[in-house]
C-alpha cells in the first residue's frame, strides 16, 4: 500500500464500510465470473468487451482482462473491419486509456496497453503522443515524481517510434529537451540520465571534428558547474560529472611468477582477484631443441578449490594462483614456460582488465637441492615474449565518452582546481569531497610514475576520507574502505615497482622476506590487494579495524601473523597456511567456537600457536577448561599441532 | 497510529497478521488485489519462515493452491483461473522449493514454459505471450531455471548480454536498454548476474557508491535518487549491496531503525514508511531486509533468490555464486 496512510478506523465506521462493500463485492465479482465465462468460452464479442471497461475502471491492475480486452480486440471488434474503422476504435481505445490513467497515475499495465494499441492502430499519431508526454512530464513538475520514470520510458519508446516514421534523427531535439528540463530544475536525475545516453549518441550522429567535440563536452562541463554553483548537494549533477570525466580501464598486473620444485608447484600472484575461466597454460621442453609439451596438473586459487557452477563454468576467485603438476609428470625439463591470455580470466569488476598476453619462463637446472622449499623466480621471454600492446581503444572505458588520453590528465587537473575552489565556498560539500578524491585517485592512476606526487595524492586522501567521515555519518564504512587503500598503496610502495602502467615486486623484495612488515595501527578495514604482500613471512597487522582475515590465504608463505585488536568476528584463509607457526588474533570479536573450528577444518601446517584471548568467546575460567578440552577433542583429526594460547 | 517508538521486532504479530490475509472477504480490497494472490503467498511464506514459523500455514493446502494456478502451457498465473505469466512462474516454484514438493507440478513444462519466453536475438525476457520485455523477467527466467538447475534450457550468454545493454552511467541497471536505473532492477540485474557467475561485470565500486547513497537522514533508503524513503527498498538496495560485498557501506543501526518504526504495533505487518498501512508485500522485504542486517532470532536470508537461506543450501545452490 504505497502511501497510504495507516488509519484505525472505529468499529461503527468500520460495520458501514463493510455493509458498503459488501454489494460492490458481489457487483465485481459477478463481473469477474462472467468476463471469465466469456473468456473460456472464446467470445470476443461487444458484450466481452463492456465487460473488462466495466472491470478495468474499478481494477486496472488486473492484467488477465487487459489480455482478454486485447484478443476481444483482435479476434473480434477489430477482424474483418475496414482500416477506417479500425482507427476509429483504437482511437477511442486511446481516450478511455488516457481517463484511466488520469485516475491511476502509478498503473504500468495501461502504458503498456496503450503500446498496444498504437502498434495496431493503422495510422498512429506520434506527436500527439509527445505531446501527451511532454503533459505528463509537467506533472512531474508539480511534485507527481512516482510515473516519472514510466513517462521517461514512454517518451523515449514515443521518439524512437516517431523517429523512424519519419524517419530523421530525433537525438538534437531530445538532447535540448534535456538541456530545458534541467535548466527548470538542476535536481532532474532522470534528465541527466537521459542525457548520457544522448550525449554519445550526439557526437557520433553528427560526426563532429576534434575542435567541436571538444567544445561540445566543454558546454557539459559548463552546465554541471552551474549545477554545482546552484546546489553543491544536489547528486544529479556530481554523478553525471563523474561520468563525464570517466575512467581509464586499468590493467591487471602479474606482480610475479615462481617455480617450486620441491612442492612441483608453479605459483602467480596477480594484483586483482581473478577468475580463471580457462585454465592458463603450462608448458615444458626437454632440451634448447625440442618442441614444447603441456603439463598435466591442477590449478587453484590459494586457499580455495576448484569449484564449478551450474553451466560447469570455473567459479574459483583468487589473488594468487597455484599449479600443483600430476604425479606422474617427470622431472625431466629443462624449461618450464606459464601462459595466460586475456580470454583465460574474469577480472573482479568491470573496471579493470587483462589487456594483452601473459608469458613467464624459468630455466631448470638438475643441481637443485630438493631438501629445502626454495622457489625459481619465472622471468619474461626473452625474445618471444607474446607483449602485444593493447590498442588504444582497449584502455577506454567503453560506456565513458572518448576523451584523448592525452588530454586526460590536463581534464583531471582543470576538474580538480575547479573543485578546489568550490569546496573554498562549501568546505563540508560532501559531494565536493569524494568528487575531489575520485579525480585525485584517477590522476594518481593515469599519470603515475612520480613516487612524491603519489604519495602527496595518497595523504591527500586520506585526509578527504577523514574529514567525509566526520561530514556523513550514514556511510562512514564506505569512507573507511576508500581510506584503507590509500593508505595500504602508500604503506606497501616499496614492496612494488612500477613499469608502463604495470605492476611488478620491487627489485629487492626479498629483503623484506625475514623481517617483521608492519602495518599497524592504520585504521585499515580491508587490505585491497593482498598479494602485494606475498613475500612477507611476519606481518603485523595489530590495531587496525580488519573484520576478516580470509584475505591471508593468499600470503602463502605466512610464518607469522599478528592480526591482535581488529574487529574479526571468525577465523578463515589460515588452513592452507602450511608454515604458520603464530596466529595472533587476541581482542577480537570472535564469538563462538564453532568459527574458531571451521577455520582450521582441513588444516595443513605443522604446529601453530593460535592467540585467542581477549574475545567474547571467554567468559571465565571455567568455562574455558571446558570448552579448551572439547574443542580440542574436536579437532583432533587434523593432528595435535594446534596449540591455543589462552593468557 | 502511534507516536511509540518501535525498538524491536513485533514476531508474534506479524505471523499473527499474515496468518489473517486469506480472512478479510468481506474487504472490496480483498478481490481487488485477487492478481497478487499467488504472489503474497510467496511473501508470505519467506516471511513466516524467516520468522521460525514457516508451519504457520499448512503445507499441503499451499502446494495444492499452487498447483491449481498452473496452466497446461507450464506458467503459472496470478491466482486460479489468471493468466500464465513469467513472475507468477517464479513465484510458483520459489514457494515449491521452500515447501519441498517440486515433485508435485510438471517441473518439464515449466522449463520448455520459460524457455519459450526468450527472444533468441537478444537474450531478452518477455513476460508472457503478449512480449513486454524487462530485466525483471531476465531474472525471474534465470532465477527460475537455476532453482530447477536447468539454466542450460536457456542462452544463457545472450541473456548476460542483453542485461549488459540496460547497465547505466551510474553503474545502475534499468528496466530495458536506455531506461534509467532503478534499485528494483539493480537487483534483478545483480541477482540474475550473480545467479549466472558474471558479476565481473559490474562496476562494483561505482553502483556500490550509487546504493549506499540511498541511505536518507531518517535510516531508509529510496529506490533512485530525489524519491521518498520505503521499506521495500530495504531489500532491493540491500541485497545488491551484500552481493556486491559492500552491504556496510550504509548504516545499518539507522536502517533497523526506520525498518521497526514501519510496523503496525496493532495489527502487525509493516509498512512502506512508519504511519503507513501495512501490506505483505512490505512485511516480507522489511523482515528480509533485517535478516541480511543480521537482526537477532531471524533465519538467514539469501541475497540472490530472496528464499531462507537454508532452503537455498538444502537444494545445493548456496555459495555457487562468487560474492
Amino acid at each position: 500500500m504505497h502511501g497510504r496512510r495507516r488509519v484505525k478506523p472505529s468499529a461503527e465506521v468500520e460495520k458501514l464500510r463493510k455493509e458498503k462493500e459488501a454489494t460492490k463485492i458481489k457487483e465485481y465479482n459477478n463481473l469477474v465470473t462472467s468476463c471469465f465465462e466469456k473468456r473460456d468460452k472464446n467470445e470476443f464479442d461487444n458484450d466481452a468487451f463492456t465487460i473488462t471497461t466495466k472491470i478495468l475502471s474499478q481494477n486496472p491492475d488486473f492484467y488477465t482482462i487487459w489480455n482478454f480486452r486485447r484478443s476481444v480486440l483482435l479476434y473480434g471488434i477489430l477482424k474483418e473491419c475496414s482500416e477506417k474503422d479500425n482507427q476509429q476504435t483504437l482511437s477511442t481505445e486511446l481516450g478511455f486509456l488516457q481517463e484511466l490513467f488520469k485516475l491511476n497515475p502509478k498503473s504500468y499495465w495501461i502504458f503498456n496497453h496503450r503500446r498496444w494499441c498504437l502498434e495496431k492502430i493503422p495510422n498512429p499519431d506520434w506527436n500527439m503522443e509527445l505531446k501527451l508526454v511532454g503533459k505528463f512530464l509537467e506533472m512531474d513538475a508539480r511534485n507527481c515524481k512516482h510515473f516519472r520514470i514510466h513517462a521517461w520510458d514512454y517518451r523515449r519508446y514515443v521518439t524512437s517510434q516517431l523517429s523512424s516514421t519519419i524517419k530523421t534523427s530525433l537525438t538534437q531535439t531530445e538532447f535540448d529537451f534535456t538541456t530545458t528540463k534541467i535548466n527548470q530544475n538542476f535536481s532532474n536525475y532522470s534528465a541527466w540520465h537521459q542525457r548520457s545516453k544522448l550525449l554519445p549518441r550526439l557526437i557520433k550522429e553528427q560526426n563532429l571534428d576534434e575542435q567541436d567535440k571538444k567544445n561540445l563536452v566543454n558546454k557539459e562541463f559548463e552546465l554541471v558547474k552551474a549545477a554545482f554553483y546552484t546546489d553543491p548537494d544536489d547528486q544529479s549533477a556530481w554523478l553525471y560529472h563523474w561520468w563525464l570525466v570517466g575512467r581509464e580501464i586499468q590493467h591487471i598486473s602479474l606482480l610475479g611468477a615462481y617455480y617450486n620444485p620441491k612442492m612441483r608447484q608453479v605459483v602467480l600472484a596477480f594484483d586483482d582477484e581473478i577468475g580463471m575461466v580457462i585454465p592458463f597454460q603450462v608448458t615444458k621442453k626437454i632440451n634448447d631443441k625440442s618442441p614444447s609439451s603441456y603439463i598435466e596438473g591442477m590449478w587453484r586459487p590459494a586457499g580455495g578449490e576448484l569449484k564449478h557452477d551450474q553451466l560447469n563454468i570455473d567459479r574459483s576467485y583468487g589473488f594468487v594462483w597455484i599449479f600443483t603438476f600430476f604425479d606422474s609428470v617427470k622431472d625431466d625439463f629443462t624449461e618450464l614456460i606459464v601462459t595466460v591470455k586475456p580470454e583465460f580470466i574474469v577480472p573482479s569488476h568491470s573496471e579493470i582488465k587483462l589487456t594483452r598476453t601473459i608469458q613467464r619462463h624459468c630455466i631448470i637446472n638438475d643441481d637443485y637441492n630438493l631438501e629445502n622449499d626454495f622457489i625459481i623466480s619465472m622471468s619474461h621471454l626473452s625474445v618471444s615474449d607474446v607483449l602485444k600492446e593493447s590498442s588504444s581503444s582497449l584502455s577506454q572505458n567503453p560506456d565513458t565518452l572518448p576523451i584523448d588520453a592525452s588530454e586526460r590528465i590536463k581534464l583531471l587537473q582543470r576538474e580538480i582546481s575547479m573543485v578546489r575552489e568550490l569546496l573554498e565556498l562549501e568546505p563540508d560539500s560532501k559531494w565536493c569531497l569524494q568528487t575531489l578524491a575520485n579525480l585525485l585517485r584517477e590522476l594518481k592512476y593515469i599519470s603515475g610514475t612520480n613516487m612524491e606526487e603519489t604519495s602527496k595524492i595518497d595523504y591527500e586522501v586520506v585526509t578527504i576520507c577523514d574529514h567525509l567521515i566526520k561530514i556523513d555519518k550514514l556511510r562512514t564504512k564506505r569512507f573507511e574502505d576508500l581510506r584503507s587503500k590509500a593508505i595500504f598503496e602508500s604503506a606497501t610502495k616499496s614492496l612494488i615497482k612500477l613499469v608502463s602502467k604495470e605492476l611488478a615486486y620491487s627489485d629487492d623484495i626479498e629483503q623484506y622476506q625475514n623481517s617483521t612488515f608492519s602495518l599497524e595501527s592504520k585504521n585499515l578495514t580491508i587490505i585491497p590487494t593482498p598479494s602485494i604482500l606475498l613475500y612477507i613471512t611476519k606481518l603485523n597487522l595489530s590495531n587496525n579495524k580488519l573484520t576478516s582475515i580470509k584475505f591471508l590465504a593468499n600470503l602463502i608463505d605466512l610464518k607469522e601473523i599478528d592480526v591482535s585488536n581488529n574487529c574479526i568476528t571468525d577465523i578463515s584463509g589460515v588452513s592452507k597456511l602450511r608454515n604458520l607457526k603464530d596466529l595472533k588474533i587476541q581482542n577480537n570479536y570472535i564469538k563462538n567456537w564453532e568459527e574458531v573450528k571451521n577455520g582450521f577444518i582441513g588444516w595443513q601446517g605443522v604446529e601453530c600457536n593460535i592467540y585467542i584471548f581477549g574475545n567474547p568467546l571467554i567468559v571465565n575460567n571455567n568455562e574455558v577448561e571446558n570448552l579448551k578440552i572439547g574443542w580440542e577433542d574436536e579437532i583432533k583429526e587434523y593432528g595435535d599441532q594446534l596449540k591455543i594460547i589462552w593468557k | 497510529m502511534t507516536s511509540e517508538k518501535q525498538t524491536h521486532l513485533l514476531v508474534d504479530l506479524h505471523v499473527k497478521y499474515i496468518q489473517s490475509l486469506d480472512t478479510k472477504k468481506d474487504d472490496l480490497e480483498y478481490w481487488l488485489t485477487e492478481h497478487l494472490r499467488l504472489s503474497g503467498v510467496y511473501w508470505g511464506l519467506t516471511a513466516l519462515d524467516l520468522l521460525n514459523n514457516v508451519d504457520t500455514l499448512k503445507k499441503e493446502d499451499v502446494v495444492k493452491y499452487v498447483i491449481s494456478c498452473q496452466h497446461d502451457n507450464g506458467g503459472f498465473g496470478g491466482h486460479v483461473g489468471h493468466d500464465p505469466h513469467l513472475l507468477h512462474t517464479l513465484y510458483a516454484v520459489q514457494i515449491l522449493v521452500i515447501e519441498d514438493s517440486l515433485d508435485a507440478v510438471n517441473v518439464d513444462k515449466i522449463i520448455e514454459y520459460v524457455a519459450s519466453l526468450q527472444d533468441r536475438a537478444t537474450g531478452a525476457f518477455r513476460g508472457d505471450e503478449w512480449g513486454e520485455i524487462d530485466t525483471r523477467f531476465s531474472y525471474g527466467a534465470l532465477s527460475c531455471l537455476s532453482l530447477l538447475k536447468r539454466l542450460d534450457a536457456v542462452n544463457v550468454s545472450k541473456a548476460v548480454e542483453f542485461i549488459m545493454l540496460c547497465k547505466n552511467f551510474d553503474g545502475g541497471f534499468g528496466s530495458s536498454p536506455g531506461a534509467e536505473s532503478h534499485a528494483g532492477q539493480i537487483f534483478c540485474c545483480i541477482g540474475a548476474l550473480a545467479i549466472v557467475n558474471s558479476l565481473h561485470l559490474v562496476d562494483a565500486d561505482l553502483l556500490g557508491w550509487w546504493l549506499c547513497e540511498r541511505q536518507l537522514k531518517n535510516g531508509g533508503l529510496n529506490g533512485r535518487p530525489e524519491k521518498l524513503e520505503d521499506v521495500c527498498y530495504s531489500w532491493w538496495v540491500l541485497s545488491a549491496l551484500s552481493i556486491l560485498g559492500r552491504l556496510h557501506w550504509i548504516n545499518k543501526e539507522k536502517l533497523i531503525e526506520f525498518v521497526l518504526a514501519a510496523q503496525d504495533p496493532e495489527g502487525g505487518g509493516i509498512a512502506d514508511r512508519p504511519g503507513d498501512m501495512v501490506d505483505v508485500f512490505h512485511t516480507l522485504f522489511g523482515i528480509a531486509g533485517l535478516s541480511l542486517l543480521g537482526y537477532p532470532g531471524l533465519k538467514l536470508v539469501d541475497p540472490v533468490y530472496c528464499l531462507p537461506k537454508h532452503v537455498v543450501q538444502r537444494i545445493g545452490l548456496a555459495e555457487r555464486y562468487h560474492v
